[in-house]
């Protein structure tokens, strides 16, 4: 399976995942200016901006740690762009979806 | 001040907005002096803008057009845009606009949704140019001699005066628009993301003149504030 295929199966995985987990997706693959929006869902009655990772094998460390400083930053960004018009009263929060070799890992709040 | 220094301000004056109307044709005059007698200007305007179609016109002269203040429409007041418009009306040759619509614009992107309306508006003229000047862009399915000249709607006389021409007619679009969906100030900012417009697309969703490929009314599309809770097929809810 080639990068982009893992990233895409990923995502659907995420998404059943979050589902399982009573999220409901709002949007997928947002694309703003400056970047992209794996997954917004609602969580009750917070927004819920989903990073989704995944690593085929351990050659490259585990998934979480590849959501760095830079990437925490850029989705920042580009949440407080997409709520500022769909939902400027709202609570939000940063999870993470990660896959390391098949094993799915929901991270609430993983960072602010 | 003395009326002497007064008056040679004035003349002053006269003399620099003599020049500067010569210098927005140099292009023009060298396809006149190139033996095209009929040169055309095109522009577009509204691309920007989250809502309404995107306009294009083209004006055709035989010479100079000398008319004070004539600039790139966004450089004019629009008190003196809408007597300028009218002004290059009555003196040009021809003069033409076309639009694409916001369905258009979602299908096509707005890059070629506005090189469609510049078809539009050449189709649409009544006698065709020689030679063609435009606003930075090749205009594919014209088969005549064109150029494309960087920040033509501000050195080109005949540009400038079809950004003119096509800026007020656009306006004039919104202004009716308006009417249809008064929530949002379409009369004042013209489909523009003024803050009022983003909070009034946040408040009340997009509406059917909303461009859906644009990210801030995909956001508002999104959510509807107040937590509406979302359909199983969000995207659809305003299909």
């Amino acid at each position: 399976m080639n990068r982009a295929a893992l990233g895409k199966a990923a995502e659907d995985a995420a998404v059943a995942l979050l589902q399982q987990h009573g999220y409901r997706v709002i949007a997928r693959n947002v694309r703003l200016p400056g970047g992209e929006i794996d997954v917004i869902a609602r969580d009750g009655n917070v927004i819920a901006f989903v990073e989704v990772k995944a690593r085929a094998g351990p050659t490259f460390g585990r998934a979480v740690a590849a959501v760095d400083g830079r990437k925490r930053s850029t989705l920042r960004a580009l949440a407080a762009d997409w709520l500022q018009i769909a939902a400027p009263a709202a609570r939000a929060r940063f999870d993470v979806v990660t896959f390391d070799g098949g094993r799915a890992a929901l991270h609430r709040g993983a960072f602010a | 001040m003395t009326s002497a220094t007064q008056s040679r301000r004035k003349r002053n004056a006269l003399q620099r907005e003599r020049r500067r109307l010569e210098r927005l044709h140099r292009f023009e005059g060298r396809a006149h002096a190139a033996g095209h007698r009929l040169v055309g200007g095109i522009d577009e305007v509204g691309r920007g803008p989250l809502a309404g179609p995107v306009v294009a016109a083209c004006v055709v002269v035989d010479g100079p057009l000398r008319l004070r203040g004539l600039n790139d429409s966004k450089q004019v007041l629009p008190e003196r845009r809408l007597e300028l418009a009218d002004e290059i009306k009555a003196t040009v040759v021809a003069w033409a606009v076309g639009e694409a619509s916001v369905a258009e614009i979602d299908r096509l992107n707005i890059y070629w949704a506005s090189i469609l309306a510049m078809e539009r508006a050449l189709a649409a003229l009544s006698v065709q140019p020689g030679y063609l000047l435009t606003d930075a862009v090749r205009i594919k399915s014209w088969s005549g001699p064109q150029e494309p000249v960087i920040k033509g709607d501000a050195k080109c006389a005949t540009v400038a005066a079809a950004s003119i021409v096509a800026k007020v007619h656009r306006d004039m679009l919104l202004i009716a628009l308006d009417q249809d969906y008064p929530h949002y100030g379409f009369a004042d900012h013209k489909g523009y993301a003024t803050p009022r417009h983003i909070a009034a697309l946040s408040t009340h969703g997009p509406c059917a003149e909303h461009r859906r490929g644009f990210w801030r009314v995909r956001a508002a599309w999104d959510l509807l504030p107040g937590f509406v809770p979302p359909d199983d097929e969000p995207r659809t809810r305003f299909a």
